[in-house]
């Protein structure tokens, strides 16, 4: 039985992106979507709500989105969501240094805030599909 | 083969033979009879008797033959087989040419034919393949009552070969070297001074391994292991070496296997060219390449996203609002970063050309401190300014000192905590008017202050850096308040901030 996507946390230093990202997700139903404009205060409100995906910039102060998947990992209770990084940095080397890391997915700034709702519930499937074969 | 000309007589009968070395232009000339015959003998090489000439060319350390007139081989010493490789059959009764170079043949067919006294160099060919460079000592003679010839041989192959290394190798810029099979270094061009400090002495007999990174030795004996097992050398293999200075140097080397007669490896000789200059290139262009789309690419999500749901979504006029004022601030910002883009090449070029005109500094700094609001609110940090109240008049073009103190207000607010101050400061200092932005932030790291009016210059490239920008605004701000006759400065302090000051002269009416 695949699980629905409830509870996304969006995580990115510029709130213009949080405007566009939140918009944008209204079209799915049902979601309930958390902001945080840094890495440290994104793990302090995945720890509070246990999202079910995390969409991550990666170029943020302090805590990069690198770092702040690093330390996402390290978390019992966090380790297993699912992190998606929403980034303008996606030279080649770049990538696989994030899929190195354990990320699920990328998906490259500027994105489409239309089709971002289906490219996010495209992503969820296959994640979904992935882990009931295991 | 020592340096000096060895001078052997032999009299017998009137006879009398000079042996020749390489650098001597002494001859032999004469006569030789085969008093005894060719046998053979328990190793199965040519032997002759014990007439003192055969005696003397059979003692000889170096390779010698008789030949008849047009050029066939009537005897050869030991010596000759063993440099050559051939058996009695191959070599007795067959043509010299067989074993000479192609490009050699038809000169060495001339001299015999002359029957000239010379000495010259020929290449000749072992069983092997492998080339040997001789010096031929010809001189004419009667063997078995027939014209004919007697050649002494001296190998100068190694000579020829150290020739090509202190030569060639020592006239261009890439470190030659050579290997043995278990990675000592057995020659070196003085090329590893220049390019990695060390000198050739010190080099030769220690492991190449001893100047590989510690992190790279594992995989590096591998590789050469595989080498030594496949008798083959490589190409465009990267490797860094460790400079004596500790600093790691890359280069592109490409090798080649050494073996010897019997096909045996004996190591293998490279040529490294250093690429660190290129990588180090090749690493700020994909870092630069890795910024610029960052930051164009951020303001661009938001111009985008916010204009294709203004279009194509039903919202509330509210929503639309929020939404086209975003998209106007991200075009404002994508505005200066391509501006700022095309701001260092002109000023690169000299095709900036300033509007001089009477400016109050105070208004320069009161607009440019309303402009840079909107990045204020988003860090958190307020601005102060001190005033002194006096003539702060100057000739300068305003929009270009606005840009040069939005810059610094924009960096000020960038790198201070939040809810701290960053002031701003006019002061008059006589002939000059000083105008400084002081922060609290970390300060500047020492390895980057050199650099830190250069372009592109940024302290971390990386995704960890916590501000973002282009890199080019204090490069600009320096070529714009120089174009204004003036200097900018900056003092800083690691834990505790930064003051960047720029002075101008003051306003002088006529």
């Amino acid at each position: 039985m695949n699980k629905k996507l409830k509870k996304i946390l969006f995580v990115d230093d510029d709130p213009d992106a949080h405007l566009i990202v939140k918009i944008s997700l209204q079209e799915l139903s049902d979601i309930e979507l958390y902001t945080a404009l840094s890495g440290e205060e994104a793990i302090k409100i995945a720890l509070n709500t246990h999202p079910d995906l995390i969409l991550l910039d990666v170029m943020m102060p302090d805590l990069d989105g690198i770092v702040t998947l690093q330390a996402i990992k390290l978390l019992p209770s966090l380790a297993k969501t699912p992190v998606v990084f929403l980034t303008a940095r996606v030279q080649k080397n770049e990538i696989a240094e994030y899929f190195k890391c354990g990320i699920l997915d990328v998906i490259t700034k500027p994105f489409n805030p239309i089709t971002l709702p289906e490219t996010i519930n495209q992503i969820w499937e296959k994640y979904q599909k992935s882990t009931s074969t295991l | 083969m020592t340096e000096e000309d060895l001078i052997k007589k032999e009299n017998n009968k009137g006879r009398e033979y000079h042996q020749v070395t390489q650098e001597s232009s002494q001859k032999i000339n004469g006569t030789f009879n085969n008093a005894g015959g060719l046998r053979v003998d328990k190793e199965g090489f040519s032997a002759i008797s014990e007439h003192p000439f055969h005696v003397f060319i059979e003692k000889m350390d170096e390779p010698a033959l008789i030949l008849s007139k047009e050029g066939k081989i009537l005897y050869a010493n030991r010596i000759f087989f063993s440099f050559l490789g051939y058996s009695q059959e191959e070599v007795i009764g067959h043509s010299i040419l067989k074993f000479v170079q192609e490009d050699y043949k038809t000169y060495l067919l001339t001299l015999l034919h002359n029957q000239e006294k010379t000495k010259s160099e020929f290449c000749f060919i072992a069983k092997n393949q492998k080339e040997l460079t001789f010096t031929l000592s010809i001189f004419k003679g009667v063997w078995d009552s027939s014209e004919s010839c007697c050649v002494l041989m001296s190998d100068i192959t190694k000579f020829k070969r150290s020739q090509l290394h202190t030569g060639v190798s020592e006239t261009i810029g890439d470190w030659i070297w050579e290997i043995d099979k278990a990675g000592n270094f057995t020659f070196s061009n003085q090329a590893v001074y220049k390019l990695l400090d060390y000198e050739i002495e010190e080099l030769l007999g220690k492991n190449i391994f001893y100047y590989f990174f510690v992190d790279d030795r594992d995989v590096m004996e591998k590789q050469l292991k595989e080498n030594v097992v496949q008798k083959k050398g490589w190409t465009q293999k990267t490797m860094r070496f460790r400079h004596r200075n500790g600093s790691e140097r890359w280069f592109d080397t490409n090798a080649s296997e050494l073996l010897n007669a019997e096909h045996e490896l004996l190591g293998f000789r490279g040529v490294s060219r250093d690429i660190t200059e290129i990588r180090n290139l090749e690493k700020i262009k994909n870092e630069f390449i890795s910024m610029v789309s960052h930051e164009l690419r951020t303001p661009l999500t938001s111009i985008l996203g916010a204009l294709t749901l203004v279009m194509q979504r039903n919202l509330t006029p509210e929503e639309k609002n929020e939404l086209l004022s975003a998209a106007q601030r991200n075009s404002n910002h994508l505005s200066n970063i391509i501006n700022d883009i095309m701001d260092v090449e002109k000023f690169q070029l000299g095709q900036i050309k300033f509007d001089f005109k009477k400016v109050n500094l105070r208004d320069v700094v009161l607009e440019s401190i309303e402009s840079s609001d909107v990045i204020r609110r988003k860090f958190d940090v307020k601005i102060t300014m001190e005033d002194d109240f006096s003539a702060a008049e100057v000739k300068g073009d305003s929009l270009r000192l606005i840009q040069v103190m939005i810059n610094l207000l924009s960096n000020a607010i960038k790198f201070s905590p939040p809810k701290s101050i960053v002031k701003v400061a006019i002061v008059d200092e006589g002939m000059i008017v000083r105008v400084s932005v002081t922060d609290r932030g970390p300060g500047i790291m020492e390895e980057f202050r050199p650099k830190i009016f250069e372009k592109f210059a940024q302290a971390d490239s990386s995704s960890k850096r916590a501000y973002q920008g282009t890199g080019l605004g204090l490069s600009i701000c320096k070529s714009i308040i120089e174009g204004h006759g003036g200097s900018i400065h900056y003092k800083t302090k690691m834990g505790e901030g930064t003051t960047f000051f720029f002075e101008l002269p003051k306003f002088i009416e006529n």
